[in-house]
């Protein structure tokens, strides 16, 4: 789950109130973490191989390899489907963006 | 309206044709088409933003500002403002110096211009001068060097004033209503906040404490000093916030009564960026002072783009000219959320910046793109909602430009249809 830097790529999920809702809902309100003034995030994991997938797909997202090691600007419909499958699954790991391609590639495979 | 006077001293006029002489004045004129961001600055000279400047620049106005960052009679100025033209067009129209042409939009008569010269220019050299750079990368640099390197100069005069849609006509002021308009609000120091984003609260404070700094000696009983949100309204790139959201979020700060009104106001002005740091960091203080500020707001990395410039590059540049400067700069530094202050503060102030929580674009932009309210001490919610109402009705669904909004979105203005020829 790791860059070529040697650090974690991620995906940052915000939760406002109706996210966290969910969370409390799933038991996963912990994985919520302090981020930036009173905001709080969810860390999706992600791997190489599916940053490029994504990237691919999403060519108006970008991975911040320098700074933050994240996947940054997918469209909000790809975000709400992922925050979706994290309470669905009870995961935070890169099975759910596996997932989330998953669901998306199976359309065109048919 | 009263006679007001643009930065260099010299009175602002507003060359626009009379109703009666429109039809007959332009009927037989060759016409020519200009771009969007060439209408902007037509716009912008006949009424006076770009005052002393009245017409595209002359080959010495234009070397002169290039190499020594003055008009040829002397006057500050840090950007040429060129009508480029195609060698083949010159020739197509028997175009010669002395001609008037009517400059056209989108099939709109814009303006007439008497061509004063036809001289060509050498955009790697001025790209050089004007950007520090000839590299491509630059955006600036690439649109300057994608344009003929032939020019032609001259007065322009607008056939029809520009009519702004909806929202965008709340907005718009010429120097003359500006003038106006600051004096209605009883304002003798006003400080322009130039800006191309939503408010975040880090926004706010950095206005907020530029208030104390333009209002210097002027006592507060009563209040006589302003601060002038004045957006940069202009060619988009995807993921820009719409001006739509821009304009309404910044407006709802005082509707909202986080600042009084009548210390807050919101216009915009027509500029294509160059993103030219330094260089255009005198640019836009000179845009303002023509709409009678007297003192503008610079931040870390005014202007720039990329790495190209050092983020106070443009403070340094301001200050070796200050003598000549139209405005006082108020120079801003980087601010902040610090956990341990329990408040935004800056570099100035806080000393636990290993805590500081950065107000980053790219931050706040996650938050908005993922649709979650982001907390009070990051937006005010009246500005998120704004902004995502914005975003509903003109962004379709979206407070960042993308794609649809490229292809769907109408001119934010519109000119007098004068049909000129049958």
């Amino acid at each position: 789950m790791t860059d070529n830097n040697g650090k974690e790529l991620k995906i940052e999920m915000w939760v406002d109130e109706d996210r966290m809702e969910l969370l409390r809902k799933a038991k996963m309100e912990t994985l919520a973490k302090d981020k930036f003034a009173g905001m709080k995030v969810v860390d999706i994991g992600c791997t190489s191989t599916l940053k490029d997938k994504l990237l691919q797909l999403y060519p108006c997202a970008k991975c911040d390899t320098s700074t933050t090691c994240t996947v940054e600007l997918l469209p909000k419909e790809v975000k709400d489907r992922l925050f979706g499958l994290v309470v669905d699954m009870r995961s935070t790991g890169p099975e759910v963006l596996e997932k989330f391609l998953e669901e998306i590639e199976a359309p065109q495979k048919m | 309206m009263e006679d007001v006077k643009g930065y260099s001293g010299k009175l602002i006029r507003e060359n626009v044709l009379q109703e009666g002489q429109r039809k007959d004045y332009i009927s037989d004129l060759v016409e020519l088409n200009i771009d969007a961001q060439a209408t902007h600055e037509v716009i912008d000279m006949a009424l006076g933003f770009l005052s002393p400047v009245e017409g595209f620049m002359g080959y010495n106005d234009v070397q002169s500002v290039a190499e020594n960052m003055e008009l040829s009679d002397g006057t500050l100025w840090s950007i040429p403002i060129t009508l480029n033209i195609r060698e083949e067009d010159i020739k197509k129209n028997h175009l010669s110096e002395g001609d008037t042409v009517l400059l056209m939009n989108d099939g709109k008569a814009v303006a007439v211009m008497k061509i004063g010269e036809i001289f060509s220019v050498d955009n790697r050299k001025l790209s050089e001068s004007i950007y520090g750079t000839d590299n491509t990368k630059h955006p600036g640099v690439k649109r300057t060097m994608s344009k003929p390197e032939k020019c032609i100069s001259g007065k322009v005069t607008l056939v029809s004033r520009p009519v702004f849609k909806e929202p965008f006509d709340r907005f718009w002021k010429t120097p003359r209503e500006h003038a106006d308009l600051f004096k209605s609000k009883g304002w003798k120091h006003i400080v322009a906040h130039q800006t191309r984003n939503v408010p975040h609260t880090g926004h706010e404070w950095l206005m907020k404490y530029a208030w104390f700094s333009a209002n210097e000696d002027l006592g507060v009983d009563p209040v006589q000093t302003g601060v002038l949100v004045s957006a940069v309204v202009g060619e988009k790139r995807l993921g820009d916030y719409i001006d739509e959201a821009i304009l309404l979020g910044q407006a709802s700060l005082s509707e909202a009564g986080y600042f009084r009104k009548d210390v807050h106001a919101v216009s915009f002005i027509l500029w294509d960026m160059r993103y030219a740091g330094p260089r255009e960091a005198i640019h836009h203080a000179i845009m303002r002072a023509n709409l009678g500020c007297t003192h503008h707001m610079f931040g870390r990395d005014h202007a720039g783009v990329g790495d190209f410039y050092k983020p106070y590059d443009a403070h340094h540049l301001l200050q070796q000219v200050k003598d000549k400067l139209p405005i006082k700069p108020v120079f801003v530094l980087e601010n902040w959320f610090c956990p341990v202050c329990g408040e935004i503060t800056n570099a100035a102030f806080c000393g636990h910046e290993s805590q500081s929580e950065s107000f980053s674009g790219s931050l706040i932009r996650s938050i908005l793109l993922d649709g979650v309210r982001p907390t009070k001490r990051i937006m005010r919610p009246e500005v998120y909602d704004a902004v995502m109402n914005s975003a509903k009705k003109y962004g379709f669904g979206s407070p960042f430009v993308t794609e649809q909004y490229m292809n769907g979105r109408s001119r934010i203005y519109d000119f007098m249809d004068m049909k000129v020829k049958a």
